[in-house]
């Protein structure tokens, strides 16, 4: 026990002083989150700015009286576009699509023939991309408008065009918030934690063995177990605190956003936190015992990064099995790690509880990984440096 | 006391060539070493580079299992991987392995604790080889940026923290200049004596001086077999040669007509 927590204590101040990664590590868990839901309600803001701004860009709109009226009675003023409108879209200068009217445009519709009119934008410009529904809303009302009136001048009914009405009726229920955009939030955080303990866990084991001071550690009379308990108990630390930390950081970040929209969505409390930390604490723990293992049998701290970058791979391709069949969640869902915390942490996220059996499963199954991954840790331990 | 028998060891090499090709090649790194090391006397493992010193140790170390043969430390048999013996010995490996990021004094703490000894006495034991070692300012200092000397300074106070009766040099003077070199032979010399605690001495060396200025007895290995032993006098006068080094050539590459008797030792 004595030996277990000396080094505990070792593998701890060892990390703790490799300062250049241990500021990696923090950076990226705390900024993560903050950072990813300020970018994602500036966008949401620009998106919705551009269905309020109720102002068209046009070019000549003096060729068409009609639209204009239209335009106008929708409560949307129009404003003529600059000369060099091609010129500031690219630049994004101008926010918004121009709409080009031709000279005959008028005189066209006039006689039954079929007017076209041009709606200028560029794909590289993404707030001008937002402008875009809203206008052609307009102009498929003006078109609209302008075929029923010309069906009713023939004395057809407009009913006829609408002969199928379809009526919207929302059931879920009140509680269950919509999860759209922060459904990005439990993949950022299985992030963190994978990030978080790499380093770590290679450090105590390619890391020590590249540096040469594994094979004098094993002249002490210390067990696999001792070691593999110390030292994933070092690694395991340090990546629940970059849990602790990055849920932590959920609660700033929530001052940044400015979004209401994306406010209503997420609404992280002291109830979701603890949530959260249930539900991650056991995975981070057995995750750092899994990185450990991967990293034990090389002889380099570059090939242990190479072969935990591809476990941080797989770990965060797992929770793409959920965008293959969205909604639904099998039974075995649960007993899969990684994907089971997912689906916890959304449940967490929409405002629902947590089943306990869910979280007993998901423990027993962190419990047994951990657990297979040490005892591999602890007989190989001594043998990886006889080799 | 520390004895040796009939030590083997065989590495498999494999080289791949290409897809499927393989050619495997096995060296023999040990081929029967026998010695004896006794209290109070310093044994030097004399022998050209790969004459497999270093993996005669290193299973003396337990570091590495022996394919045949039997290694006994005060009376208790090494098994590969135990710890038994371990706590019996302080070993100096071609590694040096400190931990950079912590003091030359956390670098000793540590193996101290991991021996199962008490703090306090880890703390006495400490200040102890560093006063011996002349390291007093090294002690608060990371060992990131350490000399050779330095380096092998804190290795050396590191092994000899659980103050064992064995003590296993591997090649300790390797890379330290002369007043380094001189320190550490004056040390082990002391440790030697009755003082110092009679320890049970074995280091490794390819260098001639080393020996005949240190060594009681003298072990010479070659092609991974022991082929002649005793003092240097001893060996001097078996070679029929006045100089050491040239007694040395004739006796680790003309190798003797006669059957080497293994009991002198």
């Amino acid at each position: 026990m004595k030996a277990i927590f000396a080094i505990f204590r070792k593998e701890m101040i060892d990390a703790m002083r490799d300062r250049r990664t241990l500021l990696v590590v923090l950076l990226s868990s705390l900024l993560g989150v903050p950072l990813l839901l300020l970018i994602v309600s500036e966008v949401l803001s620009q998106v919705e700015s551009q269905e309020i701004k109720r102002t068209v860009v046009a070019v000549d709109i003096r060729y068409a009286p009609g639209l204009e009226n239209y335009i106008l009675r929708q409560g949307f003023q129009i404003q003529p576009a600059p000369a060099d409108y091609e010129k500031k879209l690219h630049s994004k200068e101008l926010t918004q699509p121009v709409l080009l009217v031709p000279k005959d445009f008028e005189d066209k519709l006039s006689h039954g023939e079929k007017a076209t009119l041009e709606v200028v934008f560029d794909t590289a410009n993404t707030q001008a991309q937002f402008g875009l529904r809203p206008l052609r809303k307009i102009l498929d009302g003006y078109a609209q408008e302008h075929a029923l009136m010309g069906l009713m001048m023939r004395g057809v009914s407009s009913e006829i065009l609408q002969m199928v009405e379809v009526k919207e009726r929302q059931i879920s229920r009140p509680e269950e918030r919509k999860v759209t955009i922060t459904g990005m939030l439990p993949f950022m955080l299985i992030m963190a934690i994978v990030i978080g303990g790499m380093y770590a866990a290679i450090d105590t084991t390619a890391g020590e063995r590249e540096r040469g001071s594994l094979e004098p550690l094993m002249m002490n009379p210390v067990s696999g177990w001792q070691l593999a308990i110390g030292k994933w108990g070092a690694v395991a630390t340090v990546s629940m605190t970059v849990v602790v930390l990055t849920v932590l950081s959920f609660f700033p970040s929530q001052w940044l956003i400015r979004n209401e929209t994306l406010r209503t969505e997420f609404q992280f409390g002291s109830r979701e936190a603890l949530g959260f930390l249930m539900v991650l604490l056991p995975l981070a723990a057995s995750l750092a015992a899994v990185q450990i293992a991967v990293a034990l049998n090389c002889k380099s701290y570059k090939e242990a990064q190479v072969r935990n970058q591809m476990l941080s791979l797989v770990v965060s391709m797992v929770p793409l099995t959920l965008t293959f069949n969205p909604g639904r969640e099998p039974g075995w869902f649960q007993w899969a790690p990684v994907l089971a915390q997912n689906i916890m942490m959304n449940h967490v996220l929409k405002g629902e509880a947590v089943g306990q059996a869910a979280i007993a499963i998901a423990l027993l199954v962190c419990t047994v990984l951990t657990a297979l991954s040490l005892s591999y840790v602890a007989q190989k331990m001594r043998r990886v440096v006889m080799a | 006391m520390i004895r040796v028998e009939s030590l083997h060891k065989e590495f498999i090499k494999e080289e791949r060539f290409a897809f499927g090709k393989r050619r495997r090649e096995t060296v023999k790194a040990v081929d029967s070493v026998s010695f004896t090391a006794r209290d109070g006397s310093i044994t030097g493992l004399l022998g050209a580079n790969g004459a497999g010193k270093t993996t005669s140790l290193r299973m003396v170390a337990s570091l590495l299992a022996p394919d045949r043969g039997e290694i006994t430390v005060d009376d208790v048999k090494v098994a590969p991987g135990q710890q038994a013996s371990l706590s019996r010995m302080g070993i100096l490996s071609d590694a040096r392995g400190l931990y950079p990021r912590l003091t030359a004094r956390e670098n000793i703490h540590y193996y101290g604790i991991l021996h199962g000894m008490d703090r306090a006495v880890v703390e006495q034991r400490t200040e102890q080889l560093a006063h011996w070692l002349e390291m007093g300012k090294l002690m608060e200092r990371r060992t990131d940026g350490f000399s050779q000397g330095e380096r092998m300074k804190t290795a050396l106070a590191r092994a000899l923290v659980h103050d064992p009766k064995n003590i296993i040099l591997d090649e300790p003077t390797n890379g330290l200049d002369v007043v380094a070199t001189r320190a550490l032979r004056e040390f082990l010399r002391w440790l030697r004596s009755p003082e110092g605690g009679s320890k049970c001495i074995i280091f490794s060396t390819h260098i001639m001086q080393e020996v005949e200025r240190l060594c009681d007895h003298v072990v010479i290995v070659a092609e991974g077999r022991d082929v002649a032993c005793g003092s240097v006098q001893e060996l001097l006068t078996q070679a029929g040669e006045a100089d050491f080094e040239d007694a040395f050539v004739k006796l680790a590459f003309l190798h003797p007509a006669a059957p080497i008797d293994r009991t002198a030792s």
